[in-house]
C-alpha cells in the first residue's frame, strides 16, 4: 500500500498541473491540416509506395522497349571509319535500296563491268596491301575515276570472307569462284547504300539522343516521392542513363 | 461557438470547425504532452499525432462524457505509446517491495509549475512514464504493468525511484532559491 506521504506528494504534483497550459508553435496546425485532408484530395498525388511494383514494371518495360528500338544502330558505321571486317559482316539494311545515283561512280562502274574481270587484274594485290580502310570510301578520288582502284576498295572484303585454305589459290581460280562473286555483289550494294545513307543515319542519331531520357522523364513527371521530390532521368552523350531525385 | 457546434462540423470534416477544436484544446493538451516528453519538440510530435487521431476518430466519440476528457485520453494514450517505444525495457527493472523508499513530507506549494515540469522532463524515460501514469493520470500498477508489458513490481520500483529523484531535484532547487534569498 502506498504511504500517506507518497499519496500526498502525488496529489500536490497533480494539483500543480490541473490548470496548466503550454504555448504551442503556430505552425503546428498547418502540419496537422495537411495530414487530415480528405483522401480524395490526397489521392491526386501518385502514391509510389502503393503502386511501386506497377511503376517498376512499367519503367522496365519502357527501358527495354527503348533499348530494343535503339540497339540496331550500334552496328551501323555512320562515318565510314569502321573496319572492313565490320562493314562486311553487317547485314544489308532493311531500308530500300536507294535509286542508283549516277553521280556515284562506284555504282556506275559496278553495272558496267562484272566483278570477276576486275579480280583478274594483277594490280589488285598492290592496292590491297596499300589500303586497309584507312581512307573513307566515298572520298577516294581514285575510286571515281579508275576501276582498278575501285576494286581495291572491294578487295579487303574478299580477303575477310575468303576461307583460309584458299590463300594459295591463284587469282584466276579465285575469280571463278561463285561464292566470292556473291560476296562482292552484296558488299557493293551495301557500300552504295552505306555511302548514301550515312548522312541520314547521322541525322537520325541526333534526333534520337535524349529520347530515352525524355520518355523516362515523362513517366517520372507523374511519379512523386514524398516531400515534393520526383525521379529524374538524364542521358549522357554515351547513352548512359542516370537516375536521380529532384525537388 | 460551443463544443457541440464545432463537434458536428468536425464530423462533417469541416476545416474551420476542426481548427476551432484545435485552438480550444491545444494549449491544455500541450501541457499533458510536455509531461511525457523530454523536450518541446517531442511534446509537439505527441500533440500532432494525438490531434490527427482525434480528427480521424471523431465519429467514435459517443457524446457520453466531455469532449475535452475524450481528447485528453487520446493524448495520454498517444504519449504512452510513443514513450513506450523510446524506453529501453532493461531500464525498467524489478526491486523488492522492502527496497521501495517512502517519500519524505514535502510541500511544493511555492514551486513554480514550469520548474516542476522541467524536473519531470529531466527524469529518466522509464521513471517519467510510470510517474506520469500513476501519480498524475491515476493508473493502477496493474494497468501500468499491462500497458508497458512489465511486472507490477517493476512498475512500483520505477515509481518509487522517480519520486526520490524528483524530490532530490526539488530540494536542490529550494536550496538554491533559499541561498539566493539569504
Amino acid at each position: 500500500m502506498e504511504s500517506d506521504r507518497n499519496k500526498d506528494f502525488d496529489r500536490q504534483v497533480r494539483k500543480k498541473f490541473e490548470n496548466f497550459s503550454e504555448e504551442v508553435s503556430p505552425s503546428l496546425w498547418s502540419v496537422i491540416e495537411k495530414e487530415i485532408q480528405p483522401e480524395k484530395a490526397r489521392a491526386k498525388v501518385f502514391d509510389l509506395k502503393r503502386y511501386r511494383y506497377i511503376s517498376i514494371a512499367a519503367a522496365l518495360l519502357i527501358i527495354g522497349f527503348t533499348v530494343w528500338q535503339i540497339r540496331p544502330e550500334e552496328k551501323i558505321f555512320l562515318n565510314g571509319q569502321g573496319t572492313v571486317e565490320e562493314i562486311a559482316l553487317v547485314k544489308e539494311p532493311v531500308i530500300k535500296q536507294p535509286v542508283v545515283d549516277k553521280t556515284n561512280s562506284l555504282n556506275v562502274e559496278k553495272e558496267k563491268e562484272p566483278a570477276i574481270t576486275k579480280l583478274s587484274n594483277p594490280v589488285i594485290e598492290t592496292v590491297l596491301n596499300d589500303d586497309e580502310g584507312k581512307h573513307p570510301l566515298q572520298d577516294s578520288p581514285l575510286l571515281k575515276e579508275n576501276k582498278i582502284e575501285k576494286n581495291s576498295q572491294r578487295e579487303p572484303l574478299i580477303a575477310v570472307n575468303a576461307p583460309i585454305e584458299n590463300d594459295d589459290v591463284s587469282l584466276e581460280e579465285v575469280s571463278t569462284t561463285p561464292s566470292l562473286n556473291e560476296t562482292l555483289d552484296v558488299s557493293d550494294k551495301y557500300l552504295a547504300s552505306l555511302n548514301q545513307g550515312a548522312d541520314k543515319m547521322d541525322t537520325k542519331s541526333e534526333e534520337r539522343s535524349g529520347i530515352v531520357s525524355g520518355i523516362l522523364n515523362f513517366v517520372a513527371a507523374n511519379i512523386k516521392i514524398g516531400e515534393g521530390k520526383r525521379v529524374e532521368f538524364t542521358e549522357t552523350e554515351h547513352g548512359i542513363i542516370k537516375i536521380g531525385l529532384k525537388r | 461557438m460551443n463544443n457541440e457546434s464545432f463537434l458536428e462540423g468536425c464530423r462533417l470534416n469541416d476545416r474551420k470547425a476542426q481548427e476551432m477544436l484545435y485552438r480550444s484544446f491545444s494549449s491544455k493538451m500541450m501541457a499533458i504532452c510536455s509531461r511525457y516528453a523530454s523536450s518541446q519538440f517531442e511534446a509537439e510530435e505527441i500533440l500532432q499525432l494525438g490531434f490527427i487521431k482525434v480528427f480521424k476518430n471523431i465519429n467514435q466519440f459517443a457524446n457520453k462524457g466531455s469532449l475535452e476528457g475524450w481528447v485528453r485520453r487520446i493524448m495520454v494514450n498517444t504519449a504512452i505509446e510513443l514513450s513506450r517505444r523510446s524506453i529501453i525495457l532493461q531500464d525498467i527493472d524489478e526491486v523488492k517491495e522492502s527496497a521501495i523508499v517512502d517519500s519524505q513530507l514535502f510541500e511544493i506549494d511555492n514551486l513554480e509549475v514550469k520548474d516542476l515540469l522541467k524536473m519531470i522532463q529531466e527524469l529518466a524515460p522509464g521513471f517519467r512514464l510510470v510517474f506520469n501514469m500513476y501519480a498524475i493520470e491515476g493508473f493502477s500498477h496493474k494497468e501500468i504493468a499491462e500497458a508497458l508489458n512489465i511486472s507490477e513490481s517493476a512498475s512500483k520500483s520505477q515509481l518509487s525511484r522517480a519520486r526520490v529523484r524528483l524530490q532530490e531535484k526539488i530540494k536542490i532547487m529550494e536550496g538554491e532559491v533559499n541561498g539566493i534569498r539569504s
